[in-house]
This record gives C-alpha cells, structure tokens and sequence, in this order.
C-alpha cells in the first residue's frame, strides 16, 4: 500500500462528530488485513486480526477516526449559517475560510469575512459568526437543518520532500498509520491478537473510545494521535520537529515500561524517534483506554503535525511510515514480554 | 460565466507581476472582429484603440486592473519558512489558515496549536508579521532551491458554484472588470473607444496614472469589483452595496469624488434602460478612477463596479446576474459616450 495514497482517502472523507463517511472509508481499507471488522453502537470502527494460535493476549491499536468541525444551529434572516464548533475549531483561521455544510446534499459556503473598515476588526466568536452558502433565508432553511454537520472544505495537499498538507491529519494520520502497520504484518505470524480500533467523538472529549475497548477487552493498548511539531509559531515552547520521526509519550497516566520499550525498539531497529514528555495526562484517547475495565497498559505514539485544528494541518509522510514501523516491531518483538 | 472569466482567475498576476494576465488578454484581443491598435507602456499597462463605425466625438477610455492582491517573499529562515510581506491591502484575518501558492509549489499559512494558547491569544487575530508560508521545506537550503526573495505568492484557489446564480474563486477583483471589457469587442461598435488594462492598481492606482496621461480620455470608466458587506457580522448601515442588486455606480468613494453629472447620466440611463444598478452608501475604497481624474490634463470619471463579496480574501464571491447587469450597462456606456459632444 501506498501510505500517501491512503492517507489522501481517508482526508478527504469527511468525519464531523456523527458523520460515518471516514468510519467507512477506514473500514474498507481494514479488511483486507483483518478476520473480522465491525462497528459498535457508538460508530467506532472494531477489527481484529488473530494471532498463531488460541489463548493469546491482545493487543489493541487504536487512532480515532473524527475530525473537528461545526454543527449547524440555524439560520439568519439573510440566509447566513450560524453554527456551533463540534470540537475544539481554532477560531482565528475561520475568516473567509472555505466550508462544506452537509445538507439534503452538501453544499459549498464560507465563513463571511467583515472588512477592518466596517467594523470586522475584533475576531468574532463562532456562535456570532455566519457561513456563506449564496441562499435565501427561505432556501436556506429548507436545504439545511439545524443539527447538520459541517467541515472544512476537504483539502490534500503534497508540499516540498515527503510533507503534505490537508485537513483532519488529526487523526487520519493515526489511522494511516495503524493501516501501514497492519501492512507491515501482513505476512508474520503474531505472538499477540491484534484488535483495531478507531474510535469516534474523541475530538468531543475522548467519549468515543471506552465503551469499545471495554468491548476489545485487551491488555495492552498502543495509541496513536498527532502532536505538536514546532513551526516558529510557538516562541521555542515546542522542541518535537517534523520529519525526525515518531514522538514517543512519557507521560505519567501512560506505562513506563512500555513507554521505555517502544524507545529501546526504536534504537535497536534505527528507527528515528523523539521523547514527548508530558507532566500530567497526554489530552488524548489514552488517557482514558487505560482506565477502561480492571486497567489497560497503553503506550502512546505521536505523529508530528503543524497547525494542529486548522484546515491546513501539516504532517510529513516519513513520520508516519516510521510511526507504524515502530507499531509493528512492538507487536511482533516487543509485546509478549509486557503482556 | 462570463467569457475569458474562468480562465482570467486561474492566471496568476500579483501587482508588478501582472504578464501571464496581459499575455492571455493580448492573445484574447486577436479573437474579436474588430479593428485595433494596441501599445504596452512602461509600468506594463496593455493599451489599446480600437476602431467603431465612425470617429468617437469624445475620448472615452473603459479601463480595469490586470494585478491581484497577493504577498511577496521577503525571508527565508533557517528552518526553511517564508517570510512575506503583503502586495496590497489584506486583512491578516483571512491569511491565517489558507494555503497558497508560490512558483508552482503549494504552501500553508498555519498558527501554532489553539492548545497552546492562552485564552485571550485564542480569540486573537495572528498579527501579520508572526505568519510564514511553509512550503513543506526542512531548511533554508531546501527552499532556496525552489524560491528566491521578492518572489510572488497567491492565493490557492478555484471557482466554486454557491447557490443560486454566485460562485466563489480568486482574483476576481479585478479579473472580471478585464473580462467585461473584452465583452464590449463581442458586436461592432457604432464609435472608437479606448481600453486600458491597467498594472499595480493594488499598490496605489499606479498604472492608471501613466495609463491616463498617455490615452489622454475626456471619459474614464473605470470597471471593477467593490466590496458588498451585507454578510454576517457587519452592522446595519455598513453594508456599501449589495449582492444581487445590480451594478454599482459610485459618487464618491475613498479615493474620488466622481463627476456628479455623469454619475447622475448612468444611473438615468440604466433606470430608462431596465438595467439594475445601486450606489455605494459607504464612502470607502478607492479605484483607478482616482489616478484617471487627475493624471495628465484630467478627465471625467465613472465607475462601474460589481458587488463582491470577501474582497481581498482567497475566496472572492461575484452574482452571475450583478455581472450580467453591469455587462449591459458598459455596453450601452460604449455605444453611446463616445457619441455625445464634450
């Protein structure tokens, strides 16, 4: 497979809390490596690939399959679209952004933009800005109920070398990289069950994810989410950088053994990484796959990413091939001694 | 869409860089069976006479502007991110988040992570000189390669259907003013007109000044797109036009105050016609009228513009019907100007 292929996919379906277009993308794209793939009450994305033989542990991989975006709460009297974030939007790239607003069929809009000299100098909260989508008040009404979702126009972008640019790389770049993983493995006999994972409405508030691993019921968890790859932005707060390989989670909510694992791992196999450190819990689904049932040790992997929730997020595709690399060498050589 | 429009607005032609613009609209002269002269000047304006039935009595010069706002490299770092400047008035609001364009390569316009901000930066618009392109390269080396300081960047963008008749796309300030003046060579005219597509307006009406003094107009149309804010988020009062409402014929704006009479003859002409037009109720902006009314000897000056929305920004928004307006207003403008006495 082709990981910038796949990636490009599954950006360009849309996954705002309660869509099921990238869930059934993502879905696709898992049977031809897994026994079984279902989807649970909730629209998470379970598969399962078994191992050698009965009675082995599992091993779950797990990125989440939403996206941030807007729902719709109504429309004004001129036609405009006011809406709410459906997580965590960054507000300041929303001026004359371009949206997609999934009514009876989707239609293209953009954020309205004020000029300076006619009173649009402040940055005007979400619920008090409007999208564009050229209808009546009348029109708009009918073709766009209140509860419809809306993204960012779907965009993949190739930059310079092996980076790209496209919405939601948060956290199609986990899912491409647990699908590479899930390549890598294709043809080795594994000392664990692996269960796939990709969980819904993380971007809500990691809710999606519990109720599934209760289901999956493993005994070792792997996360994968982006995090924050310096850009010049960040006045020096950020040291993790694109393209040096993936960022290893030291976190006091994660497993240190397995944590220090995937670092020795990487060493041993060449495979560049860097340390995350975090002092708290990570702000991602691991935080809460851990807790699920009687515990779950987890470990979590990072993709770099740039402008992480905004519609042009950067990641570098080397990243993510070396992300799953370091997945499957814990799933074929590291798991069964932390199992 | 107007002809010549959907190809004008994929060119690429920030102020000072205007020559795939000029280069398509030259080739696009050469179609029309009419009779013309044509000279580049100095700055770069693309000057043309074209022959009528018979002699005009008055000069009348219809003109719209070749250059699109846009940003110029003006670094590169160490970690291979471009420094710019902007080419024209554009409001940081909307750089923040899009992609752009530079010598064929894509690039983003990114913020550090909304996680990482404390909460008065999180509603806070990103000040201008904070925001690089990043074009994907590891390092100065890397980008050096592929851009050189004072290279062009544009917008990333392409023509998108909104309901009903309007659609979104780049540059259409002022690329659909070039497409309707290339309207006007469509059916034979009864008189001589002039044409000027006009360079670095953005920068301050600075083509249409030589322009002007070398056409030496008695009349100057000026043909442009203006800003219509009745969208969200503007108060009442402060919408300047209106979407759908027909073409837009100012009395004054932030750069002229236009000749009164002949504002009050256009607008006279279009009601006794059926044709649809507004006035801007906003004194704001400013066009190559400006730099036509007091270049050379002088002239009398008009403008006629189409309502756009999110001027300035990657996503500019014109109706079909508005541009349908304003097409038949030039047309009677040109048939029938250069035919009455100075």
């Amino acid at each position: 497979m082709q990981v910038s292929t796949v990636l490009q996919e599954l950006c360009m379906a849309p996954g705002v809390g309660g869509m099921t277009e990238a869930a059934a993308c993502a879905t696709e794209m898992l049977r031809p490596y897994c026994d079984m793939v279902k989807t649970d009450a909730m629209g998470n994305v379970i598969a399962w690939r078994r191992g050698k033989r009965e009675g082995l542990p599992t091993v779950m991989l797990e990125a989440h399959i939403d996206e941030i975006g807007f729902v719709v709460t109504g429309v004004d009297d001129h036609g405009f679209i006011k809406v709410s974030n459906c997580g965590g939007v960054d507000n300041r790239v929303l001026t004359a952004s371009e949206v997609t607003v999934y009514g009876d069929r989707p239609y293209a809009g953009l954020f309205c933009s004020v000029p300076p000299h006619l009173g649009g100098g402040d940055m005007p909260q979400v619920k008090d800005r409007g999208i564009d989508v050229g209808m009546t008040a009348e029109q708009a009404k009918e073709c766009i109920p209140v509860g419809a979702p809306v993204s960012f126009r779907k965009a993949y972008k190739p930059l310079l070398g092996t980076r790209v640019c496209a919405t939601s790389l948060d956290d199609r770049a986990g899912v491409a990289t647990v699908l590479y993983c899930l390549e890598l493995l294709k043809d080795e006999e594994l000392p664990v069950n692996v269960a796939v994972l990709f969980s819904v409405q993380e971007e809500l508030g990691t809710r999606g994810a519990p109720p599934a691993v209760f289901a999956i019921d493993p005994q070792v968890a792997v996360s994968v989410d982006v995090s924050f790859a310096a850009s010049a932005m960040e006045n020096g707060a950020i040291t993790a950088k694109l393209g040096k390989g993936p960022m290893v989670g030291m976190s006091p909510s994660l497993n240190v053994a397995i944590s220090r694992k995937m670092a020795a791992l990487a060493k041993a196999q060449n495979i560049p990484f860097q340390y995350e450190g975090m002092g708290g819990s990570t702000g991602t689904n691991a935080d809460k796959i851990g807790v699920v049932r009687g515990g779950v040790k987890t470990a979590l992997l990072s993709v770099p990413l740039r402008y992480m929730h905004t519609p042009v997020e950067v990641a570098d595709l080397e990243d993510i091939e070396n992300t799953a690399r370091l997945m499957a060498a814990f799933v074929k050589e590291g798991s069964g001694d932390v199992c | 869409m107007l002809k010549h429009l959907e190809e004008l607005v994929k060119l690429e032609g920030i102020s000072g860089h205007e020559t795939p613009v000029r280069a398509y609209i030259l080739a696009a002269l050469g179609e029309y069976p009419v009779e013309y002269t044509y000279k580049e000047d100095p700055l770069g304006n693309l000057l043309v006479e074209v022959k009528g039935e018979r002699p005009a009595k008055q000069r009348v010069l219809f003109n719209a502007h070749m250059d699109e706002v846009g940003l110029v490299v003006t670094n590169i770092t160490d970690d291979g991110l471009l420094r710019f400047s902007t080419a024209g008035g554009i409001d940081e609001k909307v750089l923040v988040g899009r992609t752009v364009t530079v010598n064929g390569h894509t690039g983003v316009i990114g913020c550090g992570a909304i996680h990482l901000c404390s909460a008065e930066e999180k509603n806070r618009t990103v000040a201008k000189d904070r925001l690089m392109v990043d074009i994907g390269a590891a390092s100065r080396e890397e980008a050096e390669a592929v851009v050189t300081i004072g290279d062009p960047i544009v917008f990333d963008s392409d023509i998108v259907p909104l309901a009903n008749d309007r659609f979104k796309a780049r540059a259409l300030d002022d690329r659909a003013g070039c497409a309707l003046l290339l309207s006007l060579l469509e059916k034979p005219l009864p008189f001589d007109i002039q044409l000027a597509f006009t360079v670095q307006e953005e920068l301050g009406l600075r083509g249409g000044t030589t322009a002007a003094f070398t056409m030496q107009p008695d009349i100057s149309v000026t043909v442009e797109t203006t800003t219509a804010s009745d969208v969200a988020g503007t108060q009442a009062g402060q919408e300047v036009c209106r979407m759908g409402d027909g073409a837009v014929v100012s009395f004054m704006d932030g750069r002229t105050f236009y000749d009164q009479p002949l504002y009050k003859h256009i607008r006279a002409l279009a009601d006794a016609n059926g044709i649809k037009t507004q006035t801007k109720t906003t004194v704001a902006g400013g066009n190559d009228a400006g730099a036509m009314q007091t270049a050379g000897h002088g002239a009398r000056v008009a403008a006629v513009s189409m309502p756009c929305r999110y001027i300035h920004s990657a996503g500019s928004v014109l109706s079909e019907s508005d541009i349908e307006e304003t097409c038949r207003l030039l047309r009677l403008l040109a048939e029938t100007l250069p035919g009455e006495t100075a």
